[in-house]
């Protein structure tokens, strides 16, 4: 297990090497000129060679990208071009704030699509099963900007029970944070509830009919045991596949409910740094977001390793 | 109608137009009592003027995205209006153009306009208690204009340099320029040019030290900022609000969805488009403001098929305005004659209105060689109506026999070549004065000049209305410009915008802006 863990973590550093390659490779094809940006389209063109000279950014990339790796090296990401501050506490801060948002969302949407695909696919066919995935299928099939709005014009404005910005004042206690998220989060979950509920459901419904499932009820285990031991256990592996594939997104992917609830993120701040061609600003997001999916996904590994012995014993058996 | 006196200013407040403004409002509002969409709006604006402003509160204002906010570099409209609550310029531009003084208190030109004297006010101090003096505007202008600082503003006033700007004493400044500059004045409030400390070195986000209504305490990147009150501000009573919050949107629609929910009072500039869902919205004041804001659809002169007047002249022939204007806009425009002297200036044009004939077009057409028309493909970006306006140019040219390609590209993209491609649509902001518009799009010699026209009788009237101080003689050189403009059509301008601002009923003496600015030392907020 040590041994599988260990492999994957030197994966993850060779996966962020790679990546701020690539990022700095790409970044310098995009089209736009930085100081033209900064300075915008009516600036003379003899400021913007002087403010591009500045920022280094007339420099060949690859000479840029050495310097922000020993930059990196000695624990300097770098300055933002566009907002001029300092890469790295933004990025830290901006990271904690949208791990806080994707794991509230997780901890509504995991046990509550699970629950309800368990007992949806208990009673296949039966009343709660299709009301709820025809729902949650036309529900998920709405893009967040439509179900945001919609939430905010039915909480927010015609009810005015919940705030409608998701960033608590300054110094809020945990009750006033939790409030702010209540709208954003419940616009993740519909927006992923439809997809994880009819995994589950899936999984659920054949690993009911699978011949260890009769067996486990023939031996005269108790139904709940037979759930919670048999079936979920096997029926959970893809589920946590996905959730694991859905972290890096969830972190970094959610400009629109970002934007939508005021609630700026990584999300929102690689938006924009790629639009300004703000290349530190982009490395340090990028780099950030990379390393939260591979943890995602290695995590999820993880768990899959520990529901499901073969993966463990495959690795180990030699 | 109002009257100008661009040599000398001494009084400030509240303008007569204003005060009849309110009164006429309030008395249709009366007459529509009961028609409570039209009527709510105008109401609130007609009791702003009554009752008298009450100190304290706190309002919260949505602002578009900013990015840096160094004055010196400052671009953006949300990174300006933050500025403009801590920092202050030596005039402002009322809504009708009068000038207001801020930390000057007068100025006067000499030498034709080459030479311009401002004395500074005294007893103004800055938020780290310094005084304010004569040291301090000059090292600001001189920032500015300083090439190794690439700030934007050293392209606003060309005609200033370093060397020119020199202190006389203590609370008098001295700027001496290249060429005589009648509207000088004006150029002092480009939106780079606020009175920092001499000392100041470039970190405002971290050391913010101006001499505004309000003291900026925190600035977060795609945030906002939080500001205090001054309570050392020269104006007093002067500011009433306690606390100021500017939250940056990067899109449009949650600052509208935030103005309904009441999350926040004031939405510093939206669109027509945006604007829609709050036009009857009980609670919610719509300001509008005349600007000169504009589109240009240049057409490059040095290349077929536009070398050919008749071709530019059968192009601005195609258009119908007023169906522009209001498929557009929603008639939240005024319809425009092809040069950009806006009716919002001092100089009035009376040049005859160019109606659509799309007969007359043809023939031009034909004279020049195109009897069937051509292919052309129009560049664009995406940005408010101007995806739609280049929609509406494809239809509006189509019966001339010009078939347009549509490119509609982003706005970074569009910027790096703008001033290049054969046929391009480009939105215009405001400038406080018409001469800056004229310069920048039309002199030959200009880097903007999109249409590569060059023309030195027109050069000629430039320099020579830029240099007059008397506004009646500006006029009349402004109206001959006007005139060779719509001659000649480098560019078809078909309208010039109306800035729109909207706020809850409860914030008073909240004015628009030609240029956007935003100014809240007067606004209050009732409880």
């Amino acid at each position: 297990m040590l041994r599988f863990v260990g492999r994957r973590v030197l994966l993850l550093a060779f996966t962020l090497a790679v990546a701020s390659v690539l990022i700095f490779a790409i970044t310098n094809v995009l089209p736009g000129d930085v100081a033209r940006i900064i300075l915008g389209p009516f600036a003379p063109q003899d400021a913007v060679t002087r403010l591009n000279a500045e920022l280094g950014a007339d420099r060949p990339v690859v000479v840029r990208y050495a310097e922000w790796l020993a930059g990196v090296a000695q624990g300097d990401w770098g300055r933002s071009y566009a907002f001029s501050t300092a890469v790295f506490p933004l990025v830290l801060e901006r990271l904690g704030r949208s791990l806080l948002l994707a794991g509230s969302g997780l901890a509504v949407l995991v046990p509550l699509a699970i629950a309800s695909g368990v007992a949806a696919a208990r009673r296949e066919g039966g009343l709660f099963d299709r009301v709820l995935s025809t729902v949650s299928l036309a529900v998920g099939a709405l893009p967040e900007f439509v179900t945001g709005v919609f939430l905010i014009l039915v909480f927010g404005i015609w009810l005015a029970v919940l705030p409608i910005q998701a960033l608590p004042p300054d110094g809020a206690g945990p009750l006033t944070v939790a409030a702010h998220l209540v709208l954003p989060v419940g616009c993740l979950v519909l927006l992923l509830f439809a997809y994880l509920f009819r995994m589950t459901r899936a999984s659920m419904i054949e690993a009911l009919a699978a011949d260890y499932t009769r067996t486990a009820t023939l031996k005269g285990l108790p139904p709940r045991t037979v759930v919670w031991r048999h079936v979920l256990r096997n029926a959970l592996l893809p589920t946590v596949t996905v959730i694991g594939a859905q972290i890096g997104w969830l972190v970094g992917g959610l400009v629109v409910v970002e934007t939508l609830f005021k609630y700026p993120g990584i999300g929102s701040l690689i938006h924009f740094a790629a639009t300004n061609k703000d290349i530190p600003l982009l490395v340090g997001c990028s780099l950030a977001i990379t390393f939260v999916f591979a943890l995602g996904n290695l995590a999820a590994d993880v768990l899959y390793a520990v529901l499901n012995p073969r993966v463990r014993h495959g690795r180990n058996a030699h | 109608m109002v009257k100008r006196t661009d040599h000398k200013f001494s009084t400030a407040g509240t303008s007569r137009r204003q005060f009849l403004a309110g009164t006429s409002a309030m008395a249709l509002a009366l007459a529509f009592a009961g028609t409570a969409s039209l009527s709510s709006a105008l109401l609130s604006s007609a009791f702003a003027q009554a009752p008298a402003p009450k100190r304290g509160g706190s309002l919260k204002v949505a602002v578009p995205a900013a990015t840096t906010i160094d004055p010196v570099k400052l671009n953006s409209s949300g990174g300006i209006a933050i500025v403009q609550q801590a920092a202050e310029y030596l005039v402002y531009a009322e809504p009708d153009l009068t000038l207001r003084p801020v930390l000057a208190t007068s100025w006067e030109p000499s030498e034709g306009g080459k030479v311009w004297t401002f004395k500074l006010r005294q007893g103004v101090k800055f938020h780290d208690g310094r005084p304010m003096t004569a040291a301090d505007v000059v090292a600001s202008f001189q920032r500015l204009v300083d090439p190794a600082n690439a700030s934007p503003a050293a392209g606003a006033m060309p005609f200033l340099k370093k060397d020119g700007i020199a202190k006389v004493d203590d609370h008098t400044v001295r700027f001496t320029l290249d060429r005589p500059i009648g509207t000088f004045p004006y150029f002092t409030q480009t939106y780079n040019c606020v009175v920092l400390p001499a000392d100041y070195a470039g970190n405002f986000a971290e050391k913010p030290v101006g001499t505004g209504p309000f003291k900026l305490v925190s600035y977060r990147p795609q945030e906002g900022a939080t500001f205090e009150r001054n309570p050392d501000y020269w104006d007093q009573p002067k500011p009433y609000l306690d606390r100021l919050e500017i939250q940056t949107f990067e899109s449009p629609q949650p600052m509208v969805l935030a103005l309904q929910s009441g999350d926040i009072q004031v939405v510093q500039q939206l669109s027509y488009i945006d604007a829609q869902g709050i036009r009857n919205a009980p609670g919610i004041s719509l300001i509008q403001a005349d600007a000169a804001d504009h589109r240009q659809l240049c057409m490059r002169t040095d290349m077929k098929p536009f070398d050919d007047k008749r071709v530019r002249q059968a192009v601005a022939l195609c258009f119908d305005r007023p169906t522009m204007v209001r498929g557009l806009l929603g008639g939240l425009a005024d319809v425009a004659n092809d040069h950009p002297i806006a009716p919002i200036y001092p100089e009035k044009i009376e040049i005859v209105q160019r109606q659509g004939n799309m007969q007359k077009a043809r023939e031009l057409l034909a004279a020049a060689g195109y009897p069937q028309g051509f292919t052309i493909d129009l560049y664009t970006h995406q940005y408010l109506e101007l995806p739609q306006f280049a929609a509406l140019a494809q239809q509006m040219l189509a019966p001339a026999g010009i078939k347009v390609n549509l490119k509609v590209e982003p706005t970074n993209l569009y910027y790096n070549h703008w001033t290049e491609v054969g046929f391009g649509l480009t939105d215009w902001t405001s400038r406080p004065v018409a001469a800056q518009i004229l310069a920048q799009s039309f002199r030959s010699t200009a880097e903007w000049n999109a249409a590569h026209w060059k023309n030195p009788e027109f050069d000629e009237m430039l320099a020579k209305f830029e240099a007059e101080p008397d506004v009646a003689a500006r006029t009349k050189i402004g109206n001959d410009m006007a005139a060779l403009l719509n001659e000649e059509v480098p560019a078809v301008i078909a309208y010039f915008n109306k800035n729109l601002r909207a706020s809850r009923a409860t914030v008073k003496n909240l004015t628009g802006s030609m240029s956007n600015y935003l100014d809240l030392t007067q606004v209050w907020v009732e409880a």
